[in-house]
């Protein structure tokens, strides 16, 4: 088909390219050759290549053209990182950026994108200018708000999918479907029958609801006409009703199926590619590697000891990075702090006692004890300075079921005169429950003198970090996760002799002059195996992690304790006053802690990672979103569990940002 | 199987009231008058704060504002209003993720549109991490929000811990007095006068429910809540809702409307207040009877007069079983079964409430190896229409128990 037909007026000439777009549902292909555009669909298949390779052939047999003939292929979609040519130039990119620039390309006052696929649904700004990505958000692990919602809905009312959308158009009644997902909304269309509602009024409830779970996407990135929509979806007239309904303003659809709008971008960026405006080398510098194994191996030796020692010492495992660990090393326990990513077989069997909205780090927990993990099994006692109220509840659980385990409260009113007496009391009795663990008092001396070994620590650590703003850091964001395990682990003076060491070696290393992206990531805790994000980050797309504020980061070694005067006192205030926790108040003093580290680090963009079921980072969000918005850094937020069920969907929305913050940082050739 | 009356379809709790009134007035003067109460309460006290009078969102602490000359009105309220608007709102002004439970969400967004009403919340920090997080969000809205510390006596707390724990929920009580009453000192009579008030109400509520249990059927499932609802906040109107609770006292002692319930099920409520009309209107047409409530709402709870005042509103408080470890609330709830003979134990929370998850299993575990007969299911904070699915639950398991 001639391009001027879908665009009237539109001059083209293009190099024979190809845009791939493999679906989860759907293999799309658009081949663009001089003036003229061909497309091809395809059911995606178990092997995307194979889909692949019979969308280029039959691509290919339209324009009468031959493997050796085409100038660039470029690959998208869900299937784009199975993808293999290699006897045609060729790249991949995000269907996110692809999409922006299909629409781009078939309607370039276009600014906002609504995009709907089988299993995705984006709110995408586009730049009117260039079609590259402004901002995005993507749904999360959940099909409300996407095609296999409505395939779903479909099914259950024996209808078409494709007729359903026409249907809706003819309800006359508004029916409430509170789709908060799949399986409830499932529920709720079998009792809305069983009451005799009419099937075209449920169906429009059903779109109605489809389409609010993606407006809420779309005012993240601020709604601005020409508002686009895009993706497999975009055929059903009755979301676009929807979305009209909820907007108030008409949306765009183009005379080109969007089904294609992925596989059209991409065709596009091909020829892009093909013309040298994209350099399509990829970022392969790698900084030296860091020898971490003298940590790693004095870590692992020291959970030996604590799991094969029977008599020599008390043991105490804890929870959470408000723990004074000070009165731990003076009271001679040997200790540990619970921060491992459950495996799946210790999630599950953490869900005998947790509900389907806990989290996964409770999960972890309980699963661990249920699985009868050695580590955990050895401790004398499990101690929690309350971190959030699942927690608080699984501390209870695991004090009735499997080994002593107390909890102490930790004031959110932190700056609250009330609340620094009181927290003083807290670490007191703490301090007596210790002494009564061990059979001994704690001399006052001996906390002193472990507070002064644990700033100590804390200052080489802040020194190791500080590597962190070279332009290009040696250390990568997981290894500091690892550095920061063994301050949860070992004894201080073990630490300062490794640390100091480690730092002499990074100090020592001659600085690069390349500059990767410089993340931050922000957010919840980020358990040990936990670490998907920062290996896409840093491992696929060559970006750095410069700063890590969250607790298993940076954040607990941020300020000192003072060691002159009383002693409790001197750790109760350190704790309140160390980096802040989402939990306590006010919420600002947390924001303003990320903005000042994420100036401090120099990031280029922040990366807002939570459990899944988070409350405290799941609710403070778009406070976060805000805060970074004001100050112009890209954010790009992350939920999820401990699975990797969703790794493709971090890696897309990962890929498309990393995209974006790098476009802005070194600037697009045009 | 126990007999089932007539079902009625109601789509909203408004509806299911109104039906209930109806009904209740064929025999009784303090139902119905209890249910306008219940009904009238949020938008009664919305029209007190336009004429200027003071008025507060509180938890559990409404017998403080009454002291101060602050009409209370109970966070848990808010469900009972709840549009799906509500929710939209939470989700689009607040962007809260989905998977936040309904309550928060209902009541973030029920907030947000009463914004200009009334905008004084008092948070106690004991409640769940969502909606210590919902009230930071609401004063950049512009809310005044003042919080109240939370502690409580967790496991293995030693007593010299429980003394400063409750020192510090103490003072905290104190900043709350001075937070109501313009920055002055709380009247300590005037709370004395409040908590004698709430003695005195909580003692009609314990002996109606010794009464309802000879007689089950004259005060229904979700009437009872509401009355156990209206014991500390009184619906904003405490002369009114003592007069409600008196005729209905006078009514289950004089005992002229006693329907047949020998073949009740008698059951025992744990957890959320519930507040789903359909779930109660299940259990009552299948014959059930929820005689003892394990909820809040502190309606067993008695102030030590003998204390000086805010001692024994601190101590009543502090002690309080509900916010203690999961064991102490279910072995209240145990005795509950055995003052009742309870058949079974429903264990109520809140879709998405994940302090609820583990409170729940290990209550259902505690019960289980005891050989109750327990159904733990989560329910909607929005009040709007029945879920099939969780209706099913509660009739299969009345049909296990009858």
């Amino acid at each position: 088909m001639k391009i001027e037909k879908l665009i009237p007026g539109k001059q083209a000439d293009f190099d024979p390219v190809v845009g791939i777009d493999i679906g989860s549902r759907a293999a799309k292909g658009v081949l663009l050759y001089r003036d003229e555009i061909y497309t091809q669909t395809l059911t995606t298949g178990m092997i995307m290549q194979d889909s692949a390779d019979k969308l280029l052939k039959n691509l290919l047999d339209q324009a009468g053209l031959e493997r050796k003939d085409l100038k660039y292929i470029i690959g998208t979609g869900y299937g784009r990182v199975a993808f293999s040519f290699p006897d045609i130039p060729g790249n991949i990119i995000s269907e996110i950026s692809a999409h922006a620039m299909g629409v781009h390309y078939m309607n370039p006052k276009a600014k906002t994108i609504i995009d709907i696929g089988g299993q995705d649904s984006k709110a995408i700004r586009v730049n009117p200018n260039t079609g590259r990505v402004d901002s995005f958000i993507m749904n999360d692990k959940c099909a409300a708000g996407t095609g296999r919602f409505l395939e779903k809905v479909a099914n259950i009312l024996c209808l078409e999918v494709d007729d359903i959308g026409e249907l809706s158009l003819k309800s006359e009644k508004d029916l409430s479907v509170s789709s908060r997902c799949v399986v409830f909304a499932e529920s709720e269309v079998i009792s809305l029958r069983a009451k005799n509602e009419k099937i075209e009024d449920i169906i429009a409830g059903v779109h109605l609801a489809a389409a609010q779970r993606v407006y809420t996407l779309l005012k993240r990135v601020t709604i601005e006409p020409d508002i686009v929509f895009s993706g497999g979806v975009s055929r059903n007239i009755g979301m676009r009703a929807a979305f009209e309904r909820l907007i108030g303003t008409k949306i765009e659809i183009p005379v080109f199926d969007m089904n294609y709008g992925g596989a059209l971008g991409a065709a596009v960026y091909a020829q892009e590619y093909a013309n040298g405006h994209i350099d399509a080398e990829k970022d392969t510098s790698n900084a030296d590697e860091v020898d971490l194994n003298p940590i790693r191996n004095a870590v692992q030796e020291r959970t030996r000891e604590l799991i094969e020692d029977k008599d020599t010492f008390k043991k105490v495992g804890h929870v959470c990075s408000y723990v004074p660990m000070e009165l731990l090393n003076a009271s001679g326990v040997r200790h540990a702090r619970f921060m491992h990513a459950g495996t799946q077989d210790e999630v599950a069997a953490g869900e005998r006692f947790t509900s389907a909205t806990n989290c996964d780090v409770t999960k972890s927990l309980v699963g661990l004890f249920e699985t009868g993990d050695p580590l955990m099994r050895s401790f004398d006692r499990l101690v929690l300075f309350q971190t959030c109220d699942p927690m608080k509840k699984t501390v209870d659980l695991v004090n009735e079921r499997y080994i002593p385990s107390k909890m102490y409260l930790l004031p959110r009113n932190r700056t609250a005169e009330n609340s620094r007496i009181f927290f003083r009391n807290e670490v007191e009795e703490f301090r007596r429950d210790l002494e009564e663990l061990t059979g001994h008092s704690i001399d006052e001396e001996e906390i002193r003198k472990q507070i002064h070994l644990g700033n100590e620590v804390k200052a080489l650590l802040r020194k190791i970090s500080g590597l962190r703003k070279r332009n290009y850091p040696a250390l990568k964001g997981k290894d500091f996760l690892e550095i920061m395990k063994s301050y949860y682990y070992l004894p201080p003076k073990q630490q300062i002799e490794l640390y100091t060491k480690l730092y002499e070696e990074l100090e020592a290393q001659e600085e690069k002059k390349d500059t990767p992206v410089r993340i931050m990531i922000t957010g919840g805790i980020v358990a040990e195996g936990d670490s998907k994000v920062l290996d896409i980050i840093e491992d696929e797309f060559n970006a750095r992690v410069v700063i890590d504020d969250f607790c298993t980061g940076y954040n607990p070694i941020h300020l000192d304790t003072k060691e002159d005067g009383d002693v409790i006192q001197n750790i109760a205030e350190a704790y309140l006053d160390s980096a802040p926790c989402a939990r306590m108040v006010p919420l600002e003093d947390r924001l303003q802690y990320s903005l000042s580290l994420a100036e401090e680090y120099r990031v280029d963009a922040v990366i807002y990672k939570y459990m899944k079921f988070c409350q405290c980072y799941g609710m403070t969000r778009n406070a976060y979103v805000q805060a970074f918005q004001e100050k112009g850094i890209p954010l790009l937020e992350i939920s999820g569990d401990y699975s990797f069920g969703d790794i493709g969907q971090i890696r897309t929305r990962l890929e498309a940002f990393l995209e974006v913050v790098k476009e802005k940082k070194l600037g697009v050739k045009k | 199987m126990a007999k089932i009356s007539e079902h009625v379809e109601a789509n909203s709790q408004h509806e299911f009231i109104s039906y209930r009134k109806k009904e209740t007035q064929k025999y009784s003067e303090g139902i119905p008058r209890l249910l306008d109460l219940a009904e009238n309460y949020v938008s009664d006290a919305e029209k007190a704060a336009a004429e200027g009078k003071k008025v507060a969102w509180v938890t559990e602490v409404a017998v403080m504002a009454y002291a101060t000359g602050t009409i209370p009105v109970t966070h848990s309220e808010l469900g009972r209003l709840a549009s799906p608007e509500s929710i939209v709102i939470a989700e689009n002004h607040f962007q809260t993720p989905r998977d936040i439970c309904t309550m928060v969400n209902v009541c973030l967004g029920e907030w947000y549109l009463r914004r200009n009403k009334i905008n004084r919340i008092v948070g106690d920090n004991n409640m769940c991490e969502a909606f210590n997080m919902a009230w930071e969000l609401l004063k950049r809205d512009g809310f005044e929000v003042h919080r109240i510390e939370g502690t409580c006596p967790t496991a293995r707390l030693s007593e010299e811990g429980k003394k400063h724990r409750y020192e510090l929920y103490k003072k905290e009580l104190e900043d709350l007095g001075r937070w109501l009453n313009d920055g002055n000192d709380i009247d300590q009579e005037s709370l004395r006068y409040w908590l004698d008030f709430e003695n005195n109400i909580h003692g009609k509520i314990k002996h109606i429910m010794d009464l309802r249990a000879k007689n089950p059927l004259f005060l229904k499932s979700l009437e009872t809540l509401y009355m156990l609802i209206g014991s500390t906040n009184y619906f904003g109107k405490p002369e009114e809702y003592k007069k409600a609770i008196e005729l209905i006292e006078k009514e289950l002692e004089e005992d002229k409307y006693h329907p047949d319930a020998s073949n009740i099920i008698p059951l025992i409520w744990t957890g959320g207040r519930g507040q789903e009309f359909s779930i109660f209107q299940t259990i009552d047409e299948f014959g059930g009877a929820i005689l003892g409530w394990e909820i809040p709402t502190p309606y067993h709870m008695t102030y030590d007069l003998s204390l000086p005042p805010i001692d024994a509103l601190t101590k009543a408080n502090f002690e309080h079983y509900h916010i203690g470890p999961t064991m102490q609330r279910a072995q209240f709830t145990k005795r509950q079964v055995d003052r009742f003979g309870a058949k079974g134990v429903l264990i109520y929370h809140y879709i998405g409430c994940s302090l609820g998850g583990i409170h729940r299993e290990l209550t259902r575990n505690y019960f289980h190896e005891i050989g109750v007969p327990c159904l733990a299911f989560d329910g909607n904070f929005d009040v709007g229409a029945p879920s099939g699915q969780l209706i099913t639950r509660v009739k299969a398991f009345m049909e296990m128990l009858s």
